[in-house]
């Protein structure tokens, strides 16, 4: 895995819970022309693996599903790796609480 | 704008987009874009930023679109190879058979490399076993063991853990309804030891079964189980009645075990016997008919072991000088005994081999090349819309992998019928080539060969077509193809060059097979059978033995078909158990001291053997009738032994011979001088001979040899009826025609010489190719010249002098740049050569003509199509 500070960000994110590309996009401040590809890499990489939301939920808030990310274990541990290595990932946790923590 | 508009114009966004990603993610990508941008409704207005945020998809669709690139492109490339190749279909299927010819010689080279010269010997420990041999001095060729030797050998050596001996035998099974011969093998304590190897059923030898009286006991080989007893399980313990009494089978070999010590003209012999040593033995140093076989002891050497084996060797020198002046010891490693003669076969056969592979990757690079030229066009479009030169580069590699897979895939099947032809064909004196297949380890090595091959054709017109590509990208290509035909001409020298060097080598060793063929036996072969019988055993008196021969000699006369009926106990070509050398005096002349002994061999014939055997008479008379029991003694002496002995104004005829045989002192006149006999090998020397006759020193070991009107073989059956017809208990050993006898000496030569032969045609065949496919390509571009020339008044008799001096040119110079390698090929050779000097000129001369010829022929086409050429026509389409 190419650990480029943009990749260790949402690393960072995922782990803290953030599941969802706009919502890793305001947790770490990074445009969206940059979130996605990072996203299609690791996933391309077996870091993290997606699935669409459940359709009940989009249904009670009446609007089509979102694509949910999470961590793989190989993910959990490169993500370890980068916090490691970049310690101003802490600064993320400190980023303000945003909706969109779905389960 | 409303905050509504701004969403609809990010959904806008992210709809047209969507035409950037690949179809097969197209619709799930939009459907995750619409997803995100819907779930911003939760966020405060200003926090939303939907355009913004769609923005992004630009880079993500771009992401995505560029990777499925880079995942298919090669896929693109593989499919567009396959497509080019099938659309040149003759190019393809050419080049394909180029290289699987090219491939299939080496892949069954590669195989019978591996499983002949680098086998794993089947024994614990197998480097530690050597062989050990004599040596007579001043030459180390290894010789077989005398008992006394070998006794001495064992008891006074320390390097071995185990040293045994193994010496040739045979028994006579009393079978129902006909004798039976098991051809065995005695062996002393140790032998199995030595190898290592375990019983598969019931046991080796105990200490005690090696002493007189104790020894009627045999380990069979699993194979002869297989075949004799149908794998019994209750074998050990069974009792087969023999000449020599019943002996107890007590166990049985696994059939990896095949010591292969002794010679193998008697077939394998898979029946071992324990050795329990004749009392004489231990004192009988002169002549040796053992092979010697040990392991070495743990931290010691070849070098030491052999240094050993000569310190114990001087004792026995020094001890008995007599008999072990001149004999030393060859401590000789197993495998080294086993392959050693075939190694540079092989390795010859290896590098012809190597050649024809580089042959036909020059040849295909050719190919390639004319292909390529043909593609400028398309690749300077490609180059001109902006592929990248590594792009093309890759592309061209591709196709050359392509057409070497294909390749490889057809050699693979060419070679596992080529080692099946070898396994039918080859020589039986070479070890495990009748286990020879195809095996994963081959494979491997044509996968390896293919991407050497694919990189090797692929390589120069790659790189050309991509340089010439970018620099001639939608220019004129007349420079170009200067340049190509230069190129390729290069290439065309140097198969022609290498071609030449194998041409030459057949060459050689079809005159050396010629002249070997036609040497003089001193006999004629054919039509003659040839049958071996040990009479002893019911006719122990030489009055007996005489009327047993003298009675089956007269019914095999009777025989229809049949000329001439002999026997004789020396039989040439034939392993023959009577073989005896010795010294002789000459009477009135003086005594020599004992090393300059005059020696010559004994042979027992009768009169009937000469005539059977068309042996030519060179002054006196041959033995006959009137040399009966009571009559006075003579003797009939090979014309080699005549000039050897005799000078030549100096008359053998007359004189009286004095020499020992069969335990008492003889003494002869020489009444004739016959033509001397080649015995072993047609390449060898005519034996010093003398015949005594049968009827005044009868032998119970003699060989019947039956000249036949028509097909000797057919006279096997009536042959056997006839000696059974006499005696139904009479062993028959071997039986065999004399022409298969001769044949068999040269069928190792034969089958080289076939291989060689064909490697050099297919070279031949390529590097011909490659000079019609350059003249060809030369004439294809110079239409126009040629045309103007015709148009100009050049009559066509110019133009086919212009067509086939190039294609003689070209060959010329192939020839004269191989024409160094040609003629030191010889050296490599020399070894297989008989009768022809390495640095043969005629040979190569003739090599040189016959690709000459084989060039004329290919300029012929381009030539005819040159000169049949309409100028108007050529001038016009341009």
């Amino acid at each position: 895995v190419r650990l480029t500070y943009p990749t260790a960000l949402v690393l960072h994110a995922l782990l803290q819970g953030y599941h969802h590309g706009f919502d890793i996009m305001d947790a770490t401040g990074l445009p969206s022309g940059t979130v996605y590809p990072i996203l299609r890499r690791l996933d391309a990489e077996g870091c993290v693996r997606s699935q669409w939301e459940r359709d009940g939920e989009a249904r009670k808030e009446q609007r089509p599903p979102r694509r949910y990310y999470e961590l793989t274990s190989h993910g959990r541990r490169i993500a370890a790796e980068a916090a490691g290595r970049y310690r101003a990932l802490q600064d993320v946790d400190r980023a303000p609480e945003r909706a969109g923590k779905t389960s | 704008m409303s905050p509504v508009t701004h969403h609809r114009l990010a959904h806008a966004l992210v709809n047209s987009v969507a035409r950037l990603v690949p179809p097969p993610q197209r619709h799930a990508w939009r459907q995750e874009w619409h997803g995100e941008l819907a779930s911003l409704d939760r966020l405060p207005v200003p926090m939303r930023r939907p355009v913004r945020r769609a923005l992004g998809a630009f880079a993500d669709a771009f992401w995505l679109r560029q990777r499925s690139i880079a995942d298919f492109a090669w896929i693109d490339d593989v499919r567009m190879g396959m497509r080019q190749l099938v659309q040149h279909s003759s190019f393809a299927v050419s080049a394909i058979a180029i290289l699987s010819l090219g491939l299939a010689a080496t892949i069954t080279m590669f195989s019978v490399t591996d499983q002949v010269l680098l086998r794993a010997l089947p024994y614990r420990d197998a480097d530690r076993i050597v062989t050990v041999w004599e040596t007579r001095a001043p030459s180390d060729e290894p010789l077989e063991v005398s008992p006394g030797n070998l006794i001495d050998w064992r008891e006074r050596s320390k390097s071995f853990d185990f040293l045994a001996g193994v010496e040739p035998w045979a028994f006579d099974v009393v079978g129902d309804p006909r004798p039976e011969v098991w051809f065995a093998a005695k062996v002393t304590a140790g032998f199995f030891e030595t190898f290592g190897v375990t019983p598969l059923l019931g046991r080796f030898f105990t200490p005690d079964e090696y002493r007189k009286g104790k020894d009627q006991v045999v380990v069979i080989g699993e194979s002869f189980w297989r075949k004799r007893f149908a794998a019994d399980p209750a074998i050990v313990g069974h009792v087969v009645r023999t000449d020599n009494g019943p002996i107890t089978i007590v166990g049985v070999v696994p059939a990896a075990f095949e010591p292969r010590l002794l010679p193998t003209g008697s077939g394998y012999r898979d029946v071992w016997q324990p050795k329990a040593f004749e009392s004489y033995e231990p004192n009988s140093r002169g002549g040796g008919y053992w092979a010697a076989v040990g392991r070495l002891r743990a931290g010691v050497t070849l070098q030491s072991a052999a240094a050993e084996m000569s310190a114990v060797s001087q004792q026995l020198a020094h001890e008995y000088p007599r008999s072990n002046q001149k004999t030393g010891a060859r401590v000789m490693p197993l495998r080294e005994f086993l392959v050693g003669n075939v190694r540079l076969a092989v390795l010859l056969l290896a590098g012809a081999v190597l050649l024809v592979l580089i042959i036909a990757c020059v040849n295909v690079a050719n190919l390639l090349l004319a292909r390529g030229s043909a593609r400028d066009r398309e690749i300077a479009v490609r180059v001109a819309l902006g592929a990248r030169r590594s792009r093309i580069i890759q592309q061209l590699l591709l196709e050359s992998a392509l057409i070497a897979g294909a390749g490889a895939i057809a050699a693979c099947v060419l070679s596992s019928a080529a080692l099946a032809a070898v396994v039918r064909l080859g020589p039986p004196t070479v070890p495990w080539l009748e286990t020879l297949h195809l095996d994963a380890r081959a494979a491997a090595f044509a996968a390896l060969m293919t991407v050497a091959v694919a990189l090797a054709a692929g390589a120069l017109p790659a790189y050309r077509v991509a340089r010439a590509g970018l620099v001639n990208a939608g220019r004129n290509t007349t420079t170009s193809d200067a340049s190509q035909h230069r190129l390729r001409a290069v290439l065309v020298i140097s198969e022609v060059a290498l071609a030449l060097i194998l041409v030459t080598g057949a060459g050689l060793l079809i005159r050396s097979f010629v002249r070997l063929l036609n040497v003089d036996p001193g006999f004629q072969r054919d039509r003659v059978l040839v049958t071996q019988v040990f009479a002893w055993d019911y006719n122990p008196t030489p009055q007996h033995l005489k009327t047993f021969f003298d009675t089956t000699i007269d019914r095999l006369r009777a025989l229809p078909a049949v000329q001439d009926v002999g026997i004789v106990t020396a039989m040439p070509f034939i392993e023959s158990n009577i073989n005896i050398q010795g010294a002789f005096s000459i009477v009135g002349r003086p005594e020599v001291p004992e090393q300059e002994a005059r020696r010559t061999h004994f042979n027992v014939a009768t009169p009937g053997y000469f005539t059977a055997m068309r042996i030519p008479l060179k002054a006196g008379r041959f033995l006959d009738d009137r040399d009966g029991p009571d009559s006075a003694r003579v003797a009939v002496i090979s014309e080699s032994m005549a000039r050897r002995y005799w000078p030549a104004d100096d008359d053998p005829i007359g004189d009286r011979i004095t020499f020992r045989f069969s335990g008492s002192q003889k003494e002869v006149e020489v009444v004739g001088v016959v033509a001397a006999l080649r015995h072993e090998t047609l390449g060898g020397a005519a034996r010093d001979e003398m015949f005594i006759p049968f009827a005044q020193n009868p032998s119970g070991s003699m060989t019947f040899v039956i000249r036949s009107a028509g097909d000797a073989s057919a006279l096997l059956e009536p042959t056997r009826s006839a000696i059974w017809a006499i005696n139904p208990s009479q062993t028959i050993y071997r039986a065999a025609t004399l022409d298969e006898l001769v044949q068999n000496t040269v069928s190792p030569r034969r089958f080289a010489l076939a291989i060689v032969v064909g490697f050099a045609a297919v070279a031949l065949l390529l590097a011909v190719a490659g000079v019609y496919g350059v003249l060809t390509a030369i004439m294809t571009s110079r239409m126009r010249e040629v045309g103007l020339r015709v148009a100009l008044g050049a009559n066509r008799w110019d133009i086919v002098r212009l067509v086939v001096g190039r294609g003689l040119l070209l060959t010329a110079l192939g020839l004269v740049v191989g024409l160094g390698g040609a003629l030191s090929v010889g050296q490599l050779l020399q070894r297989f050569l008989f009768g022809v000097t390495p640095a043969d000129p005629l040979t190569t001369m003739s090599a040189a003509g016959v690709m000459l010829l084989a060039a004329l022929a290919a300029c012929y086409a381009p030539a005819r199509r040159a000169a049949c050429s309409d100028p108007i026509a050529v001038l016009r389409t341009e």
